[in-house]
């Protein structure tokens, strides 16, 4: 075992330091090994700065190494973006390859995604999607046309409609009809563009929740938040440009927010829920600004130097990591301090939920990309997959979001970042119009709601619509290819045109498919 | 959930289907097959109502069995005429764009791509064989690739490999520097680095037995056991405490743990390490606690049954329903951990893609029904912090068990049979019925079976997973039929044949493995290999991982010379954040006193349910509510964040600066020697020794007129280092601060 004195490093080791001069050269790297590229990276000398975290000068030509391709065209953007990394030569270089990949971009209109997940499925029926027919046939057999449908744990056929025993309300000028248990929200229904039409074909969550994140249900593709953070960078330094919260477990597991095959760096940070949302995040002794980035600097010449012949993007990302770590401990524990908050605006947002919308729009503010939320209730038990006293469920998962919502759409919206920051609701799919056991509903991502506001969608209207029952999008289906399309369109990107080729081909977020929803673009 | 769910793996399957190479791709011209091509097809895209599930079944058809596919159907053509696709409705279904014929039904949204098509067409085309599902056949020894066909290789494990490489027009990957392949070794065996001096011994060896002997020397320690059985917990879904709101102590789970151990080191025979957990008190011939201190040890190894999570809720304290979610908890972990099946999937239903009905799921509750935990809560502190003890007791009459409607346990439907799955049983109307006493141990015979077709094959996967970062089939926790082909199923086959003719001898299993060219290989990837096998199933390269948590951290305590290595016993409460208590209801964290005992190796460290130690938190520790079948690996700020700022690596980042300064003292090119080897194992490069000189001397200059503060100043004392004394202030800090940087290098947060 490892202790003192038997380990070989000890004083008969240290005899033998004069043979190492000797036989060092062994080890020595061979730089023959190394493209010229990378040695170009590795040779920059970082400059040292009185801002410890001052960007080392070689980290433009890295960022350009780790993502390549329209990775390029990517970064151009994020430097087009930021003045302090615009200037310089390796800047105009980038830049110049933007004209040359050119073509993959749109006018953006949104900068940033706040993604509310409602874990588990809400019910489109009892929020967003009110059915006079289905309350009308309450507790009769459902219409044949519906039998054949495939749900995870009930077969239609056998099944009764069940009409949902929430009240809905007409809601402002717009007169979107949301139901009673959103009270608050009710009073932002002009700045909704809610999607009644939403479907795809995953009835089961793991799968539903990938294809959600990542276009594809199988694990292993990288998520909406790692194409944006890919595709347009970070318009902050100091924070991580995709940050995911959760409070419980996911049925998943992790990963859905994952880089997938793209480099390492784009993954999701997760913050923890409470009181310390990233631990460690101030050293346990103090350091000045110069003795941290000497050390970094060091730190990223070793790293570079075992880096610079093993091909790994997870090394990179890696290195990376320490640079924005470095970053973050100045930026991070403002960015996801509410006490800074006024009372007011703290009270707006209330407890639990809310306290991560009003981080959300913190990092938001401050630069992030991309923040997913994923709403669990109290027990990982008390999601929103309510199989059973669905009515019960559903109204007090409503409950715990309600004000969060709200609130970030006022406060987004007081701050003139509402029209660009864009506000997605939704599950990975919704409910069943018709019964599981007595009083639950299934899954169904035949035909659900969510929910978008700002960032350059269309305000107070209601787009695309369900049979009679609330099962399947019938009127504008809107598929998840087509989200996910109109997502990155909405940031200015090509969904075509953002590619990543893995094994010999070319990848991007919406597979083969996908057409931009144009109807509910401001 | 912090580790991947065993759901996920129904995913990965179509992967093989639908093309990228990287996943379990057909070799370039080979014919299609049934396994690899065509059952994921058919499971994703028919069996659902074309499948084992007579009561989903649509229009009398079912896709998952020759003679269903191939008879005369109702609506006209037969769904499969062999040898001719183009006569098959199967083909015509799946290819039109009438809506009122196509399959899947449009209402389901779903599709087959042109390749999936294609490749039932050819399979059709080719006679349309049906094979049972690969992990489900008997198990036969492979024929072994000749030499020849496998660049030269000898070793059969290499032989399966590098055949498999050349037929792709892969190169065969050069051997890893032997440095190297210690660390690689040590880290593997005993989840901790080698000691310089191993390191020294094994680079001068010119014995062409150094590396077998350097694998026995890793067998047979406590530290491999303390490692394997590690790995192990992950998949048996170990923890201290019950969960739920309440998260009780457990008191009797580390004995379970340290059972793990000894069963580890003392290579107790792998089918014996199965049943003993499943029945050990059992087979000890009597109820737990019996006599003598083998009965004993057999009893703690059952203590399996009783580490789940457990709600001692109000609500739920009828005796029936707890007894049910007890029952649950431990059919769906042997499901998931022994027999790698989604066992669970059938509690609700009858399963939608395995032949596993809900009464075969519920005849393995009724297996375990002849036990129930019994419970003693501990000492007379307030009601809600005292600890509980449990037992497990064999009952006279077993309980009797219901299939439930929907899983619901006030929908009571037959009572269930103790028995297991028909369909591991070829040929058989229904599996082995356990109708006696004793019912788990009769069980445990039936699962270590030399015959059993999952058992090694699941436990082979696991150790090569162990062993490789990732099993040969991805999907651990499911060989089903949902679960990822095998990349090398004939490696797989066979290496589980090796472990059930060595009498289940795992270090035989382990030499084996890591004799092989294959695990010595360089972790440095070809071009050809990173274009072509960017996810290394074909195994080009020696898949380079990072640290797990536990590894990560002891390996701190150890190349720090803070390790405090000492065995077995009840877990250790370190001292932690008060944030990080704050989900904890009852505050029921009672530190261990003596703070030595917080460095111990991290499996010793208390597992709780409710909250998660924010080291393991950060470096993606295990899902402890069910079997954990892989970890995660994530690479993130926050964990740059941990390893430069928590006081756990400032800490070793002082033991090593002391270690180093005790055994070079002020002599600059023996410090950085010292604590290259310390940290990497190996001699510094000389631009390396010169950075780090360089480093060290700037530091110390940049230290000279500040007083440095005490957490930079090395714990040594005179009396530590009689020959060089004490470091002055300034050289301490700088040497404490570099010894942090080299402690969150990549190399050493690697391995190789």
């Amino acid at each position: 075992m490892w202790t003192d004195g038997d380990d070989g490093a000890g004083p008969d080791a240290a005899a033998s330091s004069s043979q190492w001069e000797k036989s060092g050269g062994r080890r020595s790297p061979d730089a023959d090994l190394r493209s010229s590229r990378e040695r170009r990276s590795r040779d920059s000398t970082p400059a040292c700065a009185p801002d410890g975290c001052a960007e080392p000068a070689g980290r433009r030509e890295w960022l350009f190494r780790t993502t390549g391709a329209l990775g390029a065209v990517a970064l151009a953007e994020l430097l087009g973006r930021d003045a302090r990394l615009a200037a310089g030569p390796a800047a105009r270089e980038i830049t110049g390859s933007l004209a040359v990949s050119g073509g993959g971009r749109v006018p953006a209109r949104a900068k940033a995604v706040i993604c509310l997940h409602m874990h588990g499925g809400p019910s489109q029926v009892d929020t967003f999607d009110p059915k006079p027919a289905l309350q009308a046939r309450d507790g009769q057999p459902p219409p044949e046309e519906l039998h054949r449908l495939q749900l995870q744990f009930t077969d239609v056929s056998r099944q009764k409609l069940m009409a949902s025993r929430q009240a809905f309300t007409r809601c402002g000028e717009s007169g979107i009809e949301i139901c009673d248990s959103l009270p608050r929200l009710q009073r932002c229904a002009d700045e909704l563009c809610v999607i009644r039409s939403m479907h795809h074909e995953q009835f089961n969550h793991t799968p539903a929740i990938w294809f959600q994140n990542t276009g594809s249900s199988l694990p292993g593709r990288p998520s909406l938040g790692a194409w944006l953070s890919y595709g347009l960078g970070c318009a902050t330094r100091e924070l991580p440009a995709f940050v995911v919260m959760h409070a419980k477990p996911l049925k998943p597991g992790p990963g859905v927010w994952g880089s997938g095959f793209l480099p390492a760096v784009h993954q999701g940070m997760r913050l923890n829920a409470g009181p310390v949302p990233i631990p460690s995040l101030r050293p346990s002794i103090p350091r000045t600004a110069a003795d941290e980035r000497a050390g970094l600097d060091y730190l990223r010449g070793l790293n570079a130097r075992h880096a610079a012949a093993r091909h790994d993007s997870r090394l990179d990302a890696r290195i990376a990591s320490y640079e924005l770590a470095c970053r973050m401990q100045a930026a991070a524990p403002e960015a996801v301090d509410l006490s800074r908050e006024t009372r007011a605006t703290r009270d707006l947002y209330g407890p639990n939920f809310g306290e991560q919308c009003l981080i959300a729009r913190r990092l938001v503010e401050r630069g992030v990309r991309c923040v997913q939320i994923y709403h669990v209730g109290p027990d990982p038990a008390n999601d929103w997959d309510t199989h059973g006293a669905n009515h019960e469920g559903q109204s007090r998962r409503m409950q715990e979001v309600d004000q969060g919502c709200a609130a970030l759409l006022v406060d987004l919206r007081a701050r003139g970042l509402l029209d660009e920051t864009l506000v997605v609701w939704g599950g990975e799919f919704g409910r069943t119009p018709t019964t599981e056991g007595g009083s639950g509903r299934d899954h169904n991502p035949y035909g659900y709601s969510l929910w978008m506001a700002g960032g350059g969608v269309r305000r107070g209207i209601v787009h695309g619509g369900t049979d009679d029952f609330g099962f399947r999008a019938v009127e504008a289906p809107v598929h998840l290819h087509d989200l996910n399309a109109t997502l990155l369109h909405l940031f200015g990107i090509d969904h075509e045109r953002l590619t990543w080729r893995h094994s010999g081909r070319d990848f991007r977020l919406t597979d083969v498919f996908g057409k931009v929803v144009t109807p509910i673009l401001a | 959930m912090r580790c991947r769910d065993l759901l996920l793996t129904t995913l990965l399957v179509a992967f093989a289907a639908s093309g990228p190479p990287g996943a379990a791709p057909a070799a370039r011209g080979d014919e299609v097959s049934y396994a690899r091509d065509v059952q994921p097809i058919l499971a994703e895209f028919c069996w659902r109502c074309h499948g084992p599930v007579a009561a989903d079944r649509q229009g009398d058809l079912r896709l998952d069995e020759r003679a269903g596919a191939t008879a005369g159907a109702a609506s006209g053509a037969p769904a499969i005429v062999p040898g001719q696709p183009a006569a098959s409705g199967l083909v015509h279904r799946v290819r039109t764009d009438d809506a009122d014929v196509v399959m899947p039904p449009p209402a389901t949204g779903r599709r087959l791509s042109a390749r999936q098509v294609a490749v039932l067409e050819s399979w059709i085309a080719a006679g349309a064989a049906f094979e049972s599902h690969w992990a489900f056949r008997p198990l036969r020894r492979p024929v072994v690739p000749e030499p020849a066909a496998a660049g030269g290789a000898v070793h059969p494990v290499d032989r399966f490999v590098f055949a498999r490489l050349v037929r792709e027009g892969l190169p065969i990957p050069a051997e890893a520097a032997r440095g190297t392949q210690l660390r690689r070794l040590s880290f593997a065996l005993g989840g901790l680095p080698p000691k310089p001096a191993e390191v020294r011994e094994f680079e001068r060896s010119t014995d062409p037995d150094a590396w077998l002997g350097a694998i026995d020397r890793g067998l047979g320690t406590t530290a491999y056991g303390e490692h394997w059985a590690r790995h192990w917990m992950d998949v048996v879904r170990y923890a201290d405490s019950a969960g739920y709101e309440l998260d009780y102590i457990f008191t009797h789970a580390h004995r379970y743990r340290d059972w793990l151990i000894r069963a580890f080191r003392d290579n107790l025979p792998m089918d014996r390490f199965l049943a003993l957990q499943l029945a050990g008190d059992e087979i000890a011939g009597g109820a737990a606690g019996t006599s003598g201190p083998e009965a004993a040890g057999e009893a703690d190894a059952a203590l399996f049954l009783a580490v789940g999570p457990r709600r001692f809720e109000g609500g739920i304290q009828r005796e029936k329903a707890r007894n049910y979610e007890w029952l649950t908890d431990v059919a769906d972990t042997v499901g998931s951990a022994f027999l790698g099946l989604t066992y669970g999937c059938a509690r609700c239903h009858d399963h939608k893609y395995e032949s596993l009905s809900q009464r075969e799921y519920f005849g393995l509750q009724a297996v375990f029904a002849d036990a129930r935990l019994e419970e003693r809560r501990i000492g007379e502190k307030g009601g809600d912090t005292r600890p509980a003890d449990l037992t497990v007791v064999a009952r006279e009459t077993p309980s009797v068990v219901h299939l439930l409607r929907r899983g619901e346990i006030d929908e009571p439907g037959d009572e269930a049979a103790p028995l297991v799955p028909a369909m591991l049983h070829a040929g058989e109307t229904g599996g082995p019925v356990f109708a006696g006493p004793r019912r788990r141990a009769a069980f445990a015979r039936w699962l270590t079976a030399a015959d059993h077709p999952l058992t090694a094959r699941v436990l082979v996967n696991r150790v090569w997973q162990w062993h490789f970062g990732a099993g040969l089939t991805r999907t651990p926790n499911d060989l089903g039929v949902q679960g990822e082909f095998p990349a090398h199923p004939e490696l797989l086959d066979w290496l589980a044949c090796e472990l059930v003719e060595s009498g289940w001898d795992l270090a035989h299993l382990h030499r084996v493995i890591l004799s092989s060219r294959t695990f010595r290989a360089t972790a440095d990837a070809s071009a050809a290999a990173r274009d072509r096998d960017p996810e290394n199933r074909l195994l080009s390269h020696f898949p380079r991982r990072r640290l797990q948590a536990e590894e990560l951290r002891d390996a701190l305590l150890a190349v720090s010379g803070r390790l405090v290595d000492e065995p077995f016993g009840p877990p250790v409460v370190p001292k932690v954040e008060p944030w990080v208590l704050a989900p904890l209801r009852n505050q029921n964290w009672s530190e261990t006193p003596d703070p030595a005992q917080w460095r111990r190796r991290t499996i010793y460290m208390v597992v709780r349910r409710s909250i998660t130690l924010p080291f393991l938190d950060a470096f993606n520790g295990p899902d402890v509510v069910s079997s954990c079948a892989v970890r995660d690996t994530s690479v993130v700020a926050s964990q740059a964040l941990m390893l430069l700022n928590d006081e756990a690596a400032l800490d070793a980042a002082r033991g090593v600066a002391a270690r180093a300064w005790g055994a070079a003292g002020d002599d600059p090119a023996g410090l950085v020697g010292q604590a290259w080897w310390l940290v990497f194992g190996r001699e510094p490069a000389p631009d390396e020794l010169a950075g780090a000189r360089e480093f060290l001397a700037a530091r110390r200059r940049a230290w000279a007129d500040r007083t440095p503060p005490d957490g930079l100043l090395p714990a040594v004392g005179a009396a530590d280092a009689p020959a060089h004394g004490v470091p002055e202030p300034a050289l301490a800090a700088a040497l404490v601060e570099w010894s942090l940087l080299l402690l969150n290098t990549n190399e050493f947060c690697h391995v190789d």
